[in-house]
């Protein structure tokens, strides 16, 4: 249980980050993707097609030419999406921005941060 | 126009450059007050506790050679009988030393709060902070 002033102290960093450009572009991003039910079919469609490849491969079978092919044309229809692009930029610098902040919090703490609080997934 | 530009896209860096160190200030400031907590406190007081405790530096040692020894059945799930009990009879004589387990305790107490504190932080930018907040290979 946290304390009140570490509660205040975390929350005000919070409500700072919240503002950060990367954070508040992501935020923008992902409500915008949210609301585009076109965007939302493309990426089911690539997925639902990555899924089938992949299960393909594990089972030692070789894709189709025809497999192949559409899944090109979903890749080109993402890649003209341009709410999807915008995501995967959005994605990809807050992505770069959080691991800054967090050396900035364990530089001033002493410990790392990130290995106290994140899952160890690689 | 292409001087507007120019200008408007100088003064967006700029903007942007300023809202980030307010970031950095923030996280510093709330790593400081992390430092502060009854928690961190009581990590630190542990951890010299522990450094000046001989016997229990060499349980620590004697646990972390045996660890090391075997790394490859430890990460291959392939632990005979044998190496299970003595890793695990090396492990409970180290942590029966009062020092050891009251580090053990203090920061397993901190992790907590830290664990804490990200979850706050999570759900108030919309965000998982603790997953993102390190540079990972797997995204």
């Amino acid at each position: 249980m946290l304390d009140n002033e570490l509660h205040q102290a975390a929350l005000e960093f919070a409500r700072t980050l919240r503002h950060a450009p990367a954070v508040a572009a992501y935020r923008a991003a992902t409500e915008a993707l949210d609301a585009n039910p076109g965007a939302q079919a493309l990426l089911a469609d690539v997925r639902e097609q990555q899924s089938t490849l992949a299960r393909m491969q594990q089972t030692g079978l070789s894709p189709t030419q025809l497999q192949i092919d559409a899944f090109r044309r979903s890749q080109a229809a993402i890649r003209t999406s341009e709410t999807i692009m915008a995501s995967l930029r959005a994605t990809n610098e807050v992505k770069a921005f959080l691991p800054v902040v967090a050396r900035h919090l364990s530089k001033s703490l002493g410990f790392d941060y990130a290995q106290l609080v994140a899952p160890q997934s690689c | 126009m292409a001087l507007q530009s120019v200008d408007q896209a100088t003064e967006f860096e700029a903007a942007t450059r300023t809202a980030e160190t307010e970031v950095y200030l923030a996280a510093g400031n709330f790593g400081t007050a992390l430092r502060g907590s009854p928690e961190f406190v009581r990590l630190r007081a542990a951890g010299a506790a522990l450094g000046a405790d001989d016997a229990a530096q060499e349980a620590i040692e004697a646990f972390n050679r045996c660890q090391s020894d075997l790394q490859l059945e430890i990460r291959f799930g392939t632990l005979d009988g044998l190496q299970q009990a003595e890793l695990e009879r090396i492990q409970t004589a180290m942590l029966a030393f009062p020092t050891v387990a009251e580090y053990v305790a203090a920061q397993s107490a901190f992790e907590e709060i830290c664990r804490e504190t990200a979850a706050l932080v999570s759900s108030e930018i919309g965000i998982d902070f603790a997953a993102n907040c390190r540079a990972g290979c797997c995204g």
